[in-house]
């Protein structure tokens, strides 16, 4: 055993006030004198969850529920009760799981957390156990367990890259425009025939991604891209892309939390997401569900809105089918090639090279699949040259990528080059043209309004304020391509959101928890049922009645597990309750539990329809009537405390519960 | 271990590696179910269409055989989409049936009650049928018309009505051609006629075959021809052609002359195989009037009709081929692309895509000849700046497509291939005489009469003369063997089907490489049409050289 678990253990025993700690201590060593030697006893409880055959009893009387719990206790590392509640909520009834949970603080499986900051208090596996436990009783199967039906695991595709590179190629080849235009465009005219229509949400996140990050940004009523940032976005590994893409989608939500969430928590959460995601067979949506409460509780982030956060992770790429490029094997892989069509083909994630120029600059996506195409032209590498750069950046960046680039494509891109270099501009105002087109531009009536001087041979200067109407005067002539302007200031822009390398400790320690967390369990070693021989010993040992019944109570509650401890001690474990007609009996536990911090009651009540339904609350006020029937009860009902008037007459059963055996409310 | 060179792409596209030692192999599994979209050097793109699986499956090749073979080549696990896809469209095969049903109608047996709601709900189809216990009864001349329309719904009919075998011609191939030059028909001539006849079957017997030029489209057409053995009435674009074809048959086939007619603007003899161009069906006195020799089409009692240069077919002939389906019909093209994009209707009446090979295929076997083909770009004359800067689009195209330094290189290269067979081709008559003159060459136009231009044809073939500068009716169906060099000086537009016909023409196997030069006009619009132009050529494999002319 650890010294260091049994150093928290006793921690967390010394955090109980005598009276729990007595009450505990004599359920398990059976009756203790006073006064009592408080290390003493640590010892006696040390041993006793130490015992083989102790922890084997502990194994064989935990329930389906008590291992979710334990598990995702085990998981969170430090969940507070609600907390635990809030994550089975919709599977169990809310009554039955907060008595689970404090069933499981009275066996001392859940104690509490010695480092708790939280008020109401923390919990914790107990430490002596949790090694064990880890053995034989949690595995990542109690959360999630396989239908035993061939159902396909829910996983994040990839190609984040390629899709990054395929949308700026988009908006540098300006096929693409401002945010809300190029989402139309997406949708209407390039989601089919660059894109899969399934992929709707998810290319139109993407496209989202780049004016977020502004890798592209809008100018006027077009975008342009932003060579540095495009390559920082490209430069990034997958995961992280779609860390950004996650990020920016949920700042795209507003009603998934209207509250400022830093974005550091946001990767945290979709990063402890995609890792239980590879850890875990995870086929459906309501298992989705249980995943985001349980990661949002481990990194307190705060969801308004569960159902349209699913529903964001399925638009950010979250699929059960395979993704597009599966394959490891290089040898499958299509190399970059580019065809005599100039086509330039590859399937597979295309690294960003060393240099300044990228594939999005040169061709003009026609397919984002398997294979992704793009096609080289004269128009998409004018605009190459446009954005500076120059023939041998393009070779040599084409000749990384593969050894064969056809003849003709380096004879043409020399004669697109010298094309593109027979005019500058620079600053809006002073033109530089070859002898060609000095001779174009010194005849051409219909430019001579716009030309204000001949400086000297081949150079011009023209009237800046009417630039639009000369630039178009020149391309009317012919010029494939006008360059930009040499001169205009390059807007600064600043970096990337937000730093993308989280060092988060709670991603390491759930990260850490799961893969120490077993996916399957072996199966337990059969033991004889201890239980009826148990409640034989309680029948025989206790004196009386009332002595006989707690016995079987605390047998029934597991609370005892083995023969040493059907000992008839000073305690009431069973349920104090009343009903039916006893209309006091229902007032005077009422009044027992008003305000209390330790207490709750479970109603039972009838609606007017007949229907029952039971609700877990805190009595907030007694309202006295002209008769005891008549009296009413201000409740707070658990969890979401909504505060209602109930009558007395309505509740036809009222059962006092314990609200934690540690914490007080 | 077997090389997996196919990648099945999620928009049903199928990408090829031809550096595969599969490739082959795969390629032919794939040629039943899956239309080749391009064939550039290193990755073919074939592409699913609803229609090319119903015509698998028509040939008996259903979608779970379609999703084995893909299965069986692909080097990824299959898209899911695609194959719910093929399972859902092809499915669909085989629910709809067309069954002979009295003299004057078949029966549309339609099993499924949600099908036959959507055809009775279809305005244009409920005028063309009528109601029948277990479909709809649809008149004999409708068959075609209500095949095309069902397809447009997304409704593949089976069509189980036997194709007429029409009134029986011997047809044979000589072994020794008439020429002295023993005849042997190759592979692939073979695979493509049967790839079109089949077994006989229901869903055989039409379709439309894709060669290069120079490949032996003609003989393709014979040997349907000889294994069906009957009546033939062959279409074809121009008169020269007719006599190719003509001649082609009495070279080859041991049929006697006497029952090969010719139909045309000139003669109108209906003989047991008839050889007729479009436009004789297709005049008409007036422009409001009837075609009166369409009637060759209906009353001639055919057993097979073949559309020579189907990428061409008029529409007029559009809507008579729809009445004509109960006969065995072939297209025969090099390049499918209609620049009218009919080219679906084209596989609807004719008949789909049967048969289509990479031209560089055919190329690395011989069997076409190999073509260099290269661009040179001539800077325009200082005179001609302005008034190509301030022209329209039209002008200024045709400013740069005239360019007069062309004469120059014309000459040059001229010069440069002085022992080989030389067609200067080009699109502006005045350009072409300019040039005529100036090379002292003989020149054939549309303006010519059609025996002068076979007597200069003929003489190119006999080597009398070894250049020819010739307008756009050069561009289709002239079989000109020995000519080697073509020099392309302008052309219409951007259209990438001349671009391949023109290169086609000098595609015929000899001894040595064949020159393909195109000269454009540098900086000027003539760039941007041209690499439209090669577009198709490019997709076939052929690359172009770019050289300035200083």
């Amino acid at each position: 055993m650890m010294i260091k678990n049994i150093e928290l253990w006793e921690h967390a025993l010394a955090l109980l006030n005598d009276e729990v700690y007595l009450d505990l201590v004599r359920n398990f060593l059976g009756k203790v004198p006073t006064p009592f030697h408080k290390p003493l006893l640590n010892k006696r409880m040390t041993n006793l969850f130490s015992s083989e055959e102790f922890i084997e009893r502990i194994e064989q009387s935990l329930s389906p529920i008590d291992r979710k719990i334990l598990t995702s206790a085990f998981l969170l590392e430090s969940p507070t009760q609600n907390e635990l509640c809030s994550l089975f909520e919709k599977e169990v009834d809310y009554v039955a799981l907060q008595q689970n949970v404090v069933n499981l603080e009275e066996r001392l499986l859940l104690v509490p957390h010695p480092n708790s900051q939280v008020k109401g208090g923390e919990l914790m596996v107990n430490p002596l156990l949790r090694e064990r436990l880890l053995k034989y009783s949690l595995s990542l199967e109690e959360l999630f367990p396989t239908s035993g039906e061939e159902e396909k695991r829910l996983t994040f595709g990839n190609g984040q890259r390629s899709i990054v590179r395929g949308l700026l190629s988009l908006h540098f080849h300006d096929l693409l425009t401002t945010q809300e235009r190029s989402a139309r465009t997406l949708q209407n005219r390039l989601i089919k025939s660059v894109f899969n229509e399934e992929q709707r949400a998810l290319i139109l996140n993407f496209n989202q991604l780049l004016f977020y990050t502004k890798a592209v940004k809008e100018r006027g009523r077009n975008s342009v891209v932003i060579h540095k940032q495009a390559m920082n976005l490209l430069s990034l590994e997958p995961f992280e892309i779609q860390q950004l893409l996650f990020q920016s989608s949920w700042y795209s939500q507003e009603s998934l939390n209207k509250k400022v969430v830093h974005p550091t928590t946001l990767n945290a959460f979709y990063t402890s997401i995609s890792q239980i995601l590879e850890e875990c067979v995870i086929t459906n949506r309501q298992q989705l569900l249980f995943i985001c409460r349980l990661v949002a509780l481990k990194h307190r982030l705060e969801v308004d809105d569960w159902e349209l956060l699913v529903n964001l992770l399925f638009d950010i790429g979250l699929s059960s089918q395979e993704p597009l490029t599966n394959s490891t094997n290089q040898n499958e892989h299509l190399k970059p090639t580019i065809d005599s069509d100039l086509t330039l083909s590859f399937s597979h994630d295309l690294q960003v090279v060393e240099g300044r120029v990228d594939l999005y600059m040169l061709g003009i996506i026609k397919r984002y699949d398997l294979v992704n195409s793009y096609e080289l032209n004269k128009k998409s590498l004018l605009k190459a040259f446009d954005g500076g750069l120059s023939n041998s950046e393009i070779l040599g960046y084409l000749e990384q990528l593969t050894p064969t680039i056809p003849q003709t494509l380096r004879d043409l891109l020399g004669e697109w080059k010298e094309e593109y270099s027979a005019i500058t501009i620079y600053d809006g105002i002073v033109v530089k043209a070859d002898e060609r087109l000095s001779r174009i531009i010194e005849a051409l009536p219909n430019l001579q309004d716009f030309l204000i001087a001949k400086i000297e041979k081949g150079i011009y200067l023209f009237k800046r304020e009417e630039e639009s109407q000369w630039r178009e005067v020149l391309t009317s002539t012919g010029i494939g391509l006008l360059p930009s302007s040499i001169g205009t200031k390059e807007e600064e822009v600043p970096p990337i959101a937000e730093p993308l390398k989280i060092e988060d400790n709670s991603i390491d320690s759930l990260s850490h928890a799961l893969k120490r967390l077993p996916k399957k369990l072996p199966p337990l070693p059969v033991v004889d049922d201890f239980k009826e021989s148990l409640l034989a010993l309680a029948k025989k040992r206790g004196s009386s009645k009332g002595e006989r019944e707690e016995l079987e109570a605390r047998i029934e509650q597991k609370l005892i597990l083995l023969p040493s401890q059907v000992v008839n001690i000073e305690r009431y474990s069973k349920t104090m309750e009343a009903s039916g007609f006893d209309f006091q009996g229902k007032v005077n536990l009422c009044k027992t539990t008003l305000n209390s911090p330790l207490d709750l009651l479970e109603l039972h009540l009838l609606d007017d329809e007949g229907n029952s339904r039971t609700i877990l609350s805190e009595v907030k006020e007694i309202i006295s009537g002209s008769t005891t029937q008549e009296t009413a009860v201000r409740v707070s009902i658990l969890p979401g405390k909504e505060e209602k008037v109930i009558s007395i007459a309505k509740v036809f059963r009222v059962r006092k519960l314990r609200r934690s055996i540690f914490f007080q409310g | 271990m077997v090389d997996k060179p196919l990648i099945v792409q999620s928009d049903l596209s199928l990408l090829l590696d031809v550096h595969s030692s599969s490739s082959e192999a795969t390629r032919n599994d794939l040629l039943p179910f899956a239309e080749l979209v391009k064939s550039p050097e290193h990755v073919h793109t074939y592409a699913v269409t609803n229609i090319s699986l119903w015509n698998a499956a028509s040939l008996g090749i259903d979608s779970g055989e379609v999703l084995r073979r893909l299965e069986k080549w692909s080097r990824y696990p299959l898209p899911e989409n695609v194959i719910f896809h093929i399972n859902e469209i092809g499915g669909r095969f085989g629910s709809i049936k067309l069954l002979p049903y009295d003299e004057e109608n078949y029966l549309l047996e339609v099993e499924q009650e949600r099908f036959r709601r959507e055809i009775m709900g279809n305005k244009s189809l409920s005028k063309s049928i009528g109601l029948a216990d277990n479909g709809f009864i649809v008149p004999h001349y409708r068959r075609g018309e209500v095949k095309v329309e069902l397809i447009k719904m997304n409704l593949p009919v089976d069509d189980q009505v036997p194709l007429n075998r029409g009134e029986s011609l011997p047809i044979t191939f000589r072994e020794v051609s008439k020429g002295g030059i023993p005849f042997i028909l190759r592979d692939y001539q073979r695979l493509a006629a049967y790839s079109v006849l089949g077994d006989g079957g229901p869903g055989s017997g039409y379709g439309t075959i894709v060669l290069p030029c120079g490949s032996g489209k003609t003989i393709v057409g014979m040997e349907i021809m000889s294994r069906l053995s009957t009546r033939t009435l062959i279409l074809t674009t121009n008169i020269a052609a007719i006599h190719q074809w003509m001649a082609e048959i009495v070279d080859k086939l041991d049929v006697d002359e006497n029952l090969i007619g010719e139909y045309s603007g000139k003669h109108k003899e209906i003989k047991p195989i008839t050889v007729a161009t479009y436009q004789v069906l297709t005049w008409r006195p007036d422009k409001e009037g009837d075609f009166p020799h369409m009637r060759l089409l209906r009353e001639g009692n055919w057993g097979l009709i073949i559309y020579d240069e189907v990428h061409m077919l008029p529409a007029p002939v559009f809507k008579i081929t729809a009445e004509l389906q109960a006969i065995y019909r072939v297209g025969l093209t090099a390049t499918l692309i209609r620049e009218d994009n009919r080219e679906g209707e084209v596989f609807s009446l004719v008949g789909p895509k049967r048969y289509d090979v990479p031209w560089s295929e055919l190329e690395s076997q011989g069997w076409i000849a190999e073509a260099i083909c290269t661009e040179i770009r001539v800077p325009l004359p200082e005179d001609l700046e302005i008034p190509y800067a301030i022209g329209t689009k039209r002008e200024k195209y045709r400013i740069a497509s005239e360019n007069r330094l062309k004469i120059e290189i014309v000459k040059e290269l001229i010069a440069n291939h002085s022992e080989d067979f030389i067609l200067v081709i080009g699109q502006y008559l005045d350009q072409l005489k300019i040039i005529a003159q100036e090379l002292n060459a003989p020149l054939i136009t549309g303006a010519l009469p059609t025996e002068k231009r076979e007597e200069l044809y003929n003489s190119f073939r006999g080597g009398e003369i070894k250049l020819l500068v010739v307008s756009k009716v050069a561009n289709f169906a002239i079989d000109l063997p020995d000519a080697s060099v073509a020099i392309q000086v302008s052309g219409t537009f951007g259209s990438r089907q001349e671009e391949a016909q023109r290169l086609g023409r000098i595609l015929r196997p000899k001894q040595k490489s064949s020159y393909f030069y195109t000269l454009v006009t540098r900086y000027s619009s003539e760039e941007d049409f041209s690499a439209n132009r090669q577009k198709f050529l490019t997709e076939q494999g052929y690359s172009y050289r770019v050289e300035v002319w200083q």
